[in-house]
């Protein structure tokens, strides 16, 4: 008897004209860490959701899903809620109570637990979840990663048998995932706890999970060992985008090799790539430097310093910082260390108390707001959701037209652009994150502004939305219109980036084209350049690796 | 995070809730029921003692920025417009000014100083983790609305701060605009907010329901035990109050203001009385400075 036992689990949701989930079999054994990827939209959440009663969606369900042999609908609440925990995505939103000490008590206060009981599950949870410190401070104070590590703490517990996680990194920067997924890899080995969670973010998870499971449109096409899933790229080569860069390679230059020799890590990837070149050094001709034209920057930031507070730290030390029409610019670097500040300093949102910004090489605080936001620059920031006011994209951005005063023909061209016409009816809260992003860029091009300011516009996008949205950007910055895109995504800043930025202690550390920028550092930079240290010089994707073996065959 | 209202460690905040609850009680209702000027001004003293201990400098700027010019107001107003008493001082544009209501005046003044300074004290003390605690006691499902209300309310804030910085960067915000134009802002970052909030709370719905949220019976958890010391100031409030009930009943702490002023001031069942009600009322500020010191000496011998 497995653990869970899905049986042509078909769903369709009320009205939907296509199914959510179409003849899903699968069984997961007890300890188990399965990982579930696959686009937006492809089901996996839908998934998940029906292995917790309480959460399953109203529809037409066909088939079964068995919980340790038994209908999962049976479970009565109370076990299901002891037995199955679930994380979803956004930490702020799931957080019930004010302080830290008191969520960690929530499930256990529902459950009726006794107060000498509840001590000591809250107690040795904080202590393995190493939270301890935090038990008296509010939630609010909390790092997005720092709250989404309490909620797991929080179900975990209530000591569940099985738990299910969607997408719970898709709000944090890198460095929080990674402890978040050190986290649930200790609970999964130390405690036995079964894991199932779906992410896009896959090169974390690969080396951690016993299996990948891969959905598309309601269907599961592949469920094997994460090695084995470098056959997948093989079928189908769209797959490169979601698996890690050590399978991309392998899988492009393995010649005869099993797949189940696939590299998962930085490290194995190395190893392959230093066996598979026998030794032998190359290195990707260093671009040559970019002649600067003389084109003066839309906006220039010199010498800019600034504080939150009159007591506080200074974030900016004297930061300069350019942007020339027509380039996509990506400002990089570390968690907390003053991107988001930089960028609202320099599209004038805040005001340095020394140094200047410029914009088209008058001061941009002499430009009146009027003129300034709109039509001259757009500022779009973390959570687009937040712009939105009305019911429907198509209500929203006619509020723009009328604002600005636009032609009817300036709409339909920017929803031509930003390919919005299947959604523009939809209201914003049912469509998904990258769809919102489209829509809340397409509101802040309606006046044409000439630069616009992107702040983590890739957080939460699945890996092949990234592509479209990549070559949107590209589209945008051909028609004349400067991006800056503040981004963790090191991978897609080095993809479509003309420039990059690399902010660090207070100012641009770095800055030049990806390959110079992060083809020299040694972990500030992508996988594959990683992969590729002391094998292979300039790299920057895993194309650049696998077209380079290619050519020497 | 630190507690902002405390400026120092406190002693008694490590006092259980109910027995703090109690002390509360009794030194915010007592100046309103008895407003003898001595135990008033005992009163007065006590509670500006502690709050100086508990919250340090900035207990002065609040005394004298807001706690005196709203006692002083009181003392000078009460005989503007209060003309009762038989002892006239002076006429004021025709109207008599008493002693009586002066007296009164000075009175009630020492009993808003008083309460004023004792809730300052309560605010420092009864964080959030206290009420809920003690709502929880009787009723769970309300300490746990009480928690998510303190979580949303400033939640609430941010996002509406948020929501007005979003808009201007879109080139959707205020400045530039007349009166109208800007409600209407204010109405749009008001609807944006509502619709947040109701997204929001179906997640947060499901995260409690995923949680077990609705299984009864429900408990509350804290972490706090009653000791020795907790049963010993538990007993003493009990003991003030219960002299405080005596005392009345005897008139030992009797005081008429109108139409002629009578004070029991020198009685020794009220010397007794306002001795008692000092020692209860000093109990915290004592409690602070017995600790300070222990620790103090402890360290000595370190």
């Amino acid at each position: 008897m497995a653990f869970i036992d899905i049986k042509d689990l078909s769903f369709t949701y009320p009205e939907a004209k296509s199914p959510a989930l179409s003849h899903v079999d699968l069984s997961i054994g007890e300890g188990e860490f399965v990982l579930v990827a696959g686009p937006s939209g492809c089901g996996k959440s839908t998934l998940l959701k029906h292995l917790k009663p309480s959460l399953a969606p109203f529809g037409t369900v066909s088939g079964s899903v068995k919980f340790m042999g038994r209908p999962v609908d049976e479970l009565d609440l109370r076990r299901e809620s002891r037995e199955i925990g679930f994380v979803m995505q956004d930490p702020e939103m799931q957080i019930v109570t004010d302080k830290v000490w008191h969520e960690l008590a929530f499930g256990l206060e529902s459950l009726g637990t006794g107060v000498t009981e509840m001590r000591v599950r809250i107690a040795e949870t904080a202590n393995f979840f190493g939270i301890g410190k935090w038990m008296e401070s509010d939630c609010a104070s909390l790092s997005g990663g720092q709250k989404q590590l309490l909620l797991l703490a929080a179900v975990t517990a209530m000591q569940p048998r099985l738990l299910l996680l969607d997408e719970p990194t898709s709000q944090l920067d890198p460095v929080a995932a990674s402890e978040f997924f050190d986290t649930l890899r200790r609970i999964n080995q130390e405690l036995g706890t079964t894991v199932i969670v779906t992410e896009h973010r896959t090169e974390g998870l690969f080396p951690i999970a016993d299996r990948v499971v891969f959905m598309r449109e309601g269907g599961v096409v592949f469920s094997g060992t994460p090695r084995e899933a470098a056959s997948l790229i093989e079928k189908d080569p769209s797959f490169t985008a979601v698996l890690p860069a050590a399978m991309t390679v392998f899988a492009k230059t393995r010649g005869q090799e099993p797949l189940s020799s696939s590299p998962l890590t930085v490290r194995e990837g190395m190893q392959y790539l230093k066996a598979r070149l026998g030794g032998e050094r190359l290195s990707i001709p260093s671009p040559a430097p970019q002649k600067h034209e003389k084109k003066q920057p839309v906006i220039a930031m010199r010498g800019a310093w600034f504080r939150y507070s009159k007591n506080g730290a200074d974030i900016l030390k004297g930061t300069d910082l350019d942007v020339l029409p027509g380039e996509l610019l990506a400002v990089i670097g570390g968690n907390g260390e003053g991107k988001t500040t930089a960028l609202m300093a320099a599209s004038g949102m805040y005001k340095p108390y020394r140094g200047k910004v410029l914009l088209n090489g008058k001061p941009i605080s002499s430009v009146p707001e009027g003129e300034r936001y709109g039509k001259t620059i757009g500022v779009l920031l973390q959570n687009p959701l937040l712009g939105f006011t009305r019911d429907s994209i198509r209500e929203e951005l006619e509020a723009v037209r009328k604002r600005f005063r636009l032609s009817e023909e300036r709409v339909a061209e920017v929803v031509e652009l930003m390919e919005l016409s299947p959604i523009l009816d939809s209201n914003p809260y049912d469509v998904s994150g990258g769809e919102v992003q489209r829509a809340a860029i397409a509101k802040l091009l309606l006046p044409s502004p000439s630069v616009l300011f992107l702040d983590e516009a890739t957080k939460g996008m699945d890996a092949f939305f990234k592509l479209r949205f990549g070559a949107l950007l590209r589209k945008l910055t051909a028609l004349g219109t400067a991006i800056v895109l503040v981004s963790h995504d090191i991978e897609f800043c080095a993809e479509y980036a003309d420039r990059v930025a690399m902010f660090a202690l207070g100012g641009v550390i770095a800055e030049g084209s990806p390959r110079t920028v992060l083809g020299g550092n040694s972990f500030y930079t992508t996988a594959a350049a990683r992969i590729a240290r002391g094998s292979i010089e300039n790299v920057l994707t895993a194309e650049d690796i696998v077209s380079l073996i290619e050519k020497k065959a | 995070m630190k507690d902002t209202e405390l400026n120092n460690r406190s002693a008694f905040s490590a006092v259980h809730p109910v027995a703090a609850l109690l002390f509360f009680a009794f030194a915010l209702v007592m100046p309103m029921l008895l407003l003898h000027p001595v135990l008033l001004g005992i009163s007065f003293a006590a509670a500006v003692v502690w709050s100086f201990l508990l919250r340090g400098k900035k207990q002065l700027g609040f005394l004298l920025k807001f706690v005196l010019p709203v006692m002083l107001l009181s003392a000078l107003l009460n005989p503007v417009f209060n003309h009762a008493g038989v002892t006239v001082l002076f006429y004021l544009r025709y109207n008599p000014v008493t002693l009586e209501a002066v007296l009164y005046g000075l009175a009630s003044a020492l009993m808003l100083g008083a309460v004023i300074t004792w809730f300052t004290c309560f605010n420092a003390i009864f964080t959030s983790d206290k009420l809920i605690y003690l709502t929880g006691r009787l009723m769970p499902s309300l300490a746990l609305v009480i928690s998510m209300a303190l979580r949303f309310v400033p939640l609430f804030t941010r996002q509406a701060k948020r929501i007005a910085l979003a808009r201007r960067g879109a080139g959707m915000g205020t400045t530039g605009g007349n009166v109208i134009e800007r409600a209407k802002n204010g109405l749009s970052i008001l609807s944006a907010l509502i619709t947040w909030s109701l997204e929001s709370s179906v997640t947060t719905a499901d995260s409690m329901r995923a949680r077990g949220y609705g299984l009864h019976p429900r408990t509350s958890f804290s972490n706090y035990r009653f000791d020795g010391r907790d049963a010993a100031i538990l007993l003493f409030t009990a003991l003030g109050a219960g002299c405080s009930g005596l005392a009345a009943g005897f008139g030992a702490a009797s005081v008429r203001f109108f139409p002629s002023y009578k004070i029991n001031a020198c009685s020794p069942l009220f010397i007794l009385y306002a001795v008692l009600y000092a020692a209860v009322l000093l109990l915290p500020a004592a409690l602070e400075l017995y600790e300070a010191h222990k620790w103090h000496s402890s360290i000595s011998k370190i």
